[in-house]
């Protein structure tokens, strides 16, 4: 009795290989997912803080200058997601952000905020200053002293 | 690959700053503690996928003991890696050091 053993045989390898063009795409798709960028954008007369923390416990407070940009938070694809928070200098909570892979908060002149894409033809904003206090934990605040730069201003 | 600075976190949890490219996994891949240092050493992989620029990648790193007063030791070169407290792009500042 003749068995047909191409039919099994050509499922298989096709079975094999859509297994591993779906591995290929999965590699790709990781190896290709754009770094992680937040920025502020300040078009208020007010200072304002971005606090940004990690799940593994790691806290920076950061200083958005009136009528300025910033970059909040830049890292490469795969860095633990962070939860971003706009702050009003006395540490109470405007807005908060978990979460998001990029993006940009944009203080409005009136002092609300939103978060939205960072337009295309944006210029690489500069760093921000560390505040002290607010919970940062690379720059605690001094007790019984208000937020200060950690340059002691 | 170099090790640009570090930050500490936690006791025993620091955070590396490196560089790394489009396309590359990069983690790392030597670590060695001794009563007065710590050697870490970071690879990356490549593929060959398209893309341009570099950006700073954060590793985070467990010790076994914590830090303490010991040295952070880049792998690549043998030097001790500078301690920073601010977020990239400002890590290299004077002030976070």
């Amino acid at each position: 009795m003749r068995v047909d053993r191409g039919v099994g045989s050509r499922t298989s390898l096709r079975a094999c290989r859509s297994v591993l063009a779906g591995l290929v795409i999965v590699v790709i798709v990781a190896c290709s997912q754009p770094p992680i960028l937040i920025m502020v954008h300040n078009a208020s007369a007010s200072e304002f803080y971005l606090r940004v923390r990690w799940d593994y416990g790691e806290v920076h407070v950061l200083r958005s200058v009136a009528g300025s940009d910033g970059v909040v938070v830049s890292a490469q694809a795969g860095h633990p997601p962070a939860t971003v928070e706009l702050l009003r200098p006395d540490c109470s909570v405007v807005g908060s952000w978990a979460g998001r892979s990029g993006g940009m908060i944009s203080i409005e002149a009136g002092g609300s905020a939103r978060f939205g894409p960072i337009p295309a033809d944006q210029p690489g904003p500069p760093a921000m200053d560390e505040v002290a206090g607010c919970g940062n934990t690379q720059f605690p605040a001094a007790s019984n002293s208000p937020a200060a730069p950690p340059g002691g201003g | 690959m170099p090790i640009s600075y570090y930050r500490l976190v936690g006791e025993q949890t620091i955070v590396i700053g490196t560089i790394s490219g489009p396309g590359a996994w990069t983690r790392v891949t030597a670590l060695m503690e001794t009563t007065s240092s710590v050697t870490i050493g970071v690879s990356a992989l490549r593929a060959p996928l398209p893309g341009t620029g570099e950006n700073a990648l954060e590793l985070i790193v467990t010790l076994r003991d914590p830090l303490d007063s010991r040295t952070v030791i880049d792998a690549s070169s043998g030097l001790a890696v500078p301690r920073t407290r601010c977020l990239p792009p400002a890590a290299d500042l004077a002030l976070c050091h």
